[in-house]
């Protein structure tokens, strides 16, 4: 008796079509639906209703991920339902067709369920629209396609790693989101720990495929105004290729391997896992520690959304490692008497190791967080603020008294680290919370080639350090410029403005005399290096960093057009004595300056 | 010939089949009995390709079962719970089982509709559960599978139907030479249809052999006095001055040997299958698992 080969069993096919018929005729609705909505008469002005279709075609080729993504989950638990279910999978299994019969047969009804409403609905859709834009149709179907491959592909795997419904559930949600959940509980268990360090777990999130398709756009139209002198046309000029693509195929890839892998595994599958959460026995411990950590993770959301205050969260997280833990056991053992010292000791290596981590981060166990590079070490340090309204230039100083400066301001940024953290969790001040307020950036080129950057809040102290001062008073971190293009600018500027608060109450401004443009750069750069021309940012108590000043007004500057439009802001205060004296000579109206 | 040898099979840390061997003859009618939580289901997932031994081979004329679908062709199974795709129709599973089975018979399916007078076009899901078992046998006897495999087949029919079915059976098998492997704890209906029976206890065959040879090859013998010496007693029960031995041997053997001793009264029957399987299953708490090894 030789043996037969049957890939895809043509009865099964033709069943799956009938049978879920109501699941692809609702999906095939719902695109229509949905696709009617993205189209516009186009009216009074027909290039622009083109324009605003296709940003709709592409925002919907953007939702199609997560529409795609429950389809998927959808049409897998029906196809391969009887894997999920004991009774179903012995009939089924006991009849005289193959396991890659089954899957063949499923597959190409997956693939069906998804292409053919797909093509269907938007290759009508690019009947319908103006032929100028019937190409975004067609992309949102090209998108769609490439999506939903990997989602199929990823459910496949998870049907075939879970053994009940609930099970392939999980294991689709910890495929596909479980690079975000680690990102969201190290975003909020650990970083807030690193202080000054940047570490930076945004990669995770970015892994995440739902999130890689997602963000961005697939295309996008391409479109210009002509200004008349009576009015302002508009002009649509076709569409642009988004960034989205080559991310789209390389997830549509991952999503073909995932099938491949798909089949192996049922090749492989004991059938009699049907009914199991698992397929697979020995992948407990690992789907143990992923619900631990999952569930951990969505109490802490939960604590922090109802708005606790941070150091609570910190004793929900163990809560929600029990949790997390026990209610795994509970559907892994499809039991609730778990409460047994053998089952239970991995929980408490889970909670052992996760106290030591927090502990260790917070202690600084490595000196990771202390660690201060030796001025010889130095090469050049990358200034950069953040998160303040500043020109965000960064600035390269290779100055060595200036490097001095720095080395200084680092190590004072240290004193009392702890304090700061355990103070920012316990919301008694806002003086650290990483990327909530105003830091500065420290990029550290090492001698020995490598780099070291750590960003700070600005403390009180830091205007004892007039060096410092003058670093951070440089033209590239204060106004976003060099001195050159600050002269520049300023020489070609249509409008140099300035107010004085106190003798502006109407938020009028003045147009500065333009006699003497070097003179404003020259008052500006002397106050630069006597270190006082700092961003508002630095006087602001709202940032909890510094001492209060005063703004007497502000200047502004600005040029140029379109592409090459600037504009530079600037607050006048007491300390700005050059910038305010210059102002004064020109007008000689306004309050007394310093100096 | 189906047959099974040596297989092994665990779930978790439970033995579920431990070294089962057994051999269905082709055109037998075979009982497979045991107690609960023997392994008979377990077994005859790996007879239907379901399962996967963990060791042994199962096999149908010398081909493996399991991924076969040439061996799988000619298997056709009714299980305790019958299944059908839900809302599915008698007319919408024949067309599933006609695509799936080649040697699918229209003209069966036809015929039997005159046995199995049950309504086609609605679903079988709102059918009672005999009428969803009767609508299995329909299908399955369309089949004409070469093997029908039949996991507690009557449960559920009424009388006049469950003569009516295993009538259509044992027409399969005297006409096509099918085989029939049956698992029931209905021994007394067994004993009336299944020329071979295989008793299985935790996983492992006890006994497997022809249902005439298992009768054939031990005794009850009921008689006023004691057993002549010589007899191979392997029971006794007493009532009054009657006593009852289970006896190793034929009646003819068992006869002689008692005539010898001429008591007040004797009689010698044969065992039930009931009987033989409470036997050597220990059922009656008694050193008897050794009655026909």
């Amino acid at each position: 008796m030789r043996l037969k080969v049957s890939f895809c069993n043509k009865t099964v096919l033709k069943t799956d079509i009938v049978r879920y018929a109501p699941l692809w005729g609702g999906y095939t609705l719902m695109l229509a639906l949905l696709t009617l909505m993205c189209i516009r008469a186009p009216g009074e002005s027909p290039e622009y209703a083109y324009a605003e279709m296709v940003r709709l075609f592409s925002a919907r080729a953007g939702h199609m991920v997560f529409i795609n993504g429950f389809y998927a989950l959808a049409v897998v638990q029906a196809l391969w339902g009887d894997l999920l279910t004991p009774r179903l999978c012995n009939s089924l299994h006991a009849m005289p067709v193959t396991r890659d019969g089954f899957f063949g047969a499923h597959l190409v009804s997956g693939v069906l369920f998804a292409i053919v409403p797909n093509v269907l609905v938007y290759s009508l859709a690019a009947l319908m629209v103006p032929g100028e834009i019937a190409a975004a149709p067609l992309m949102t179907l090209a998108a769609a396609c490439l999506q939903y491959l990997f989602y199929l592909g990823a459910a496949l795997v998870a049907v075939q790693l879970a053994g009940n419904r609930m099970g392939m559930v999980l294991a689709y949600g910890m495929l596909n989101f479980f690079s975000i959940l680690v990102y969201w509980f190290c975003a909020q268990v650990f970083t807030p720990l690193t202080y000054g360090t940047e570490a930076n777990v945004n990669w995770m999130a970015n892994i995440c495929p739902t999130v890689v398709m997602y963000r961005g756009s697939y295309f996008t139209p391409l479109e210009h105004y002509l200004d008349t002198p009576t009015a302002s046309i508009y002009y649509y000029d076709g569409m642009e290729r988004g960034r989205l693509w080559v991310p789209a195929m390389a997830c549509a890839l991952v999503g073909v391997g995932l099938i491949a892998l798909a089949q192996f595994l049922y090749r492989r599958r004991k059938l009699e896992s049907a009914g199991d959460l698992l397929a697979y026995p020995g992948l407990a411990p690992v789907f143990l520690v992923m619900n631990t950590l999952m569930v951990a993770a969505f109490i802490h959301l939960g604590v922090s959304l109802m708005d606790f205050e941070a150091v609570s969260q910190y004793f929900f997280l163990p809560l929600g490692l029990i949790v997390g833990y026990v209610s795994g056991l509970m559907l892994l053992r499809r039991t609730t008497r778990v409460f047994r010292k053998r089952l239970l000791l991995p929980l408490a290596g889970i909670l052992v190791l996760c106290a030591l981590t927090v502990c260790g981060i917070y202690t600084d166990v490595f000196k990771v967080i202390r660690r201060v590079p030796q001025e010889n070490q130095v090469m050049s340090v990358t200034v950069e603020p953040v998160n303040g309204n500043y020109g965000r230039k960064p600035l390269e100083v290779t100055d060595r008294e200036k490097i001095q400066a720095i080395l200084s301001y680092h190590r004072e940024s240290l004193n009392g680290w702890q304090d700061q953290v355990r103070d920012a969790l316990l919301q008694k001040t806002s003086c650290w919370k990483p990327g909530a307020y105003f830091n500065v950036r420290l990029e550290y080129k090492l001698e020995n080639g490598r780099t070291m950057a750590r960003r700070y809040a600005l403390r009180r102290d830091f205007y004892s350090s007039p060096e410092f001062m003058k670093v951070m008073s440089a033209p590239e971190l204060s106004l976003g410029c060099t001195e050159a293009e600050l002269r520049e600018k300023i020489d070609r500027a249509e409008y140099v403005m300035y107010g004085m608060y106190a003798q502006d109450e109407d938020g009028s401004y003045r147009t500065v005399d333009f006699e003497d443009r070097d003179g404003l750069c020259d008052a500006m750069m002397m106050d630069s290096r006597e270190g006082t021309l700092l961003n508002y940012s630095f006087w602001d108590e709202t940032y909890g960093t510094s001492q209060s000043v005063e703004n007497l007004g502000d200047l502004s500057i600005q040029g140029g057009r379109e592409d090459d439009y600037y504009y530079i802001w600037f607050p006048i205060n007491e300390n700005t004595a050059h910038t305010l004296r210059w102002l004064v000579t020109h007008e000689g109206e306004y309050m007394d300056a310093k100096g | 010939m189906l047959e099974m040898k040596e297989v092994y099979k665990t779930f978790g840390v439970q033995k579920a089949l431990d070294g089962l061997t057994l051999r269905v003859p082709r055109g037998a009618v075979y009982g497979l009995v045991g107690p609960n939580g023997a392994g008979k289901t377990t077994a005859i997932r790996h007879l239907t390709g379901v399962y996967r031994a963990d060791s042994g081979t199962v096999t149908l004329n010398g081909q493996p079962i399991d991924e076969n679908l040439l061996a799988k062709e000619k298997i056709c199974c009714v299980a305790d719970e019958p299944f059908y795709f839900p809302g599915a129709s008698l007319l919408d599973m024949k067309t599933y089982y006609s695509g799936i089975y080649p040697q699918f018979d229209e003209k069966r399916f036809r015929e039997l509709q005159a046995v199995f007078t049950l309504p086609q076009k609605s679903p079988i899901r709102r059918f009672s559960k005999g009428m969803q078992k009767q609508a299995a046998f329909h299908l399955a006897l369309s089949t004409q599978a070469q093997v029908l495999i039949l996991d507690e087949p009557v449960d559920g029919l009424d009388p006049v139907m469950r003569r009516q079915v295993w009538s259509l059976i044992l027409d399969d098998v005297a006409r096509r030479e099918t085989t029939v492997l049956v698992s029931s704890h209905n021994l007394r209906e067994l004993e009336d249809i299944c020329d071979h029976v295989g008793i299985m206890k935790a996983g492992k065959m006890l006994a497997e052999r022809s249902l005439s040879d298992m009768q054939g090859s031990t005794v009850k013998l009921q008689m006023v006095g004691d057993a002549p010496e010589g007899l191979e007693i392997l029971h006794k029960a007493s009532s009054g001055r009657l006593n009852t031995y289970i006896v190793r041997g034929s009646i003819p053997q068992v006869q002689a040997a008692v005539e010898r001793v001429n008591p007040a009264y004797f009689d010698i029957l044969p065992l039930s299958l009931e009987e033989i399987f409470i036997y050597e299953v220990g059922g009656g708490s008694h050193e008897t698992e050794s009655i026909l090894l």
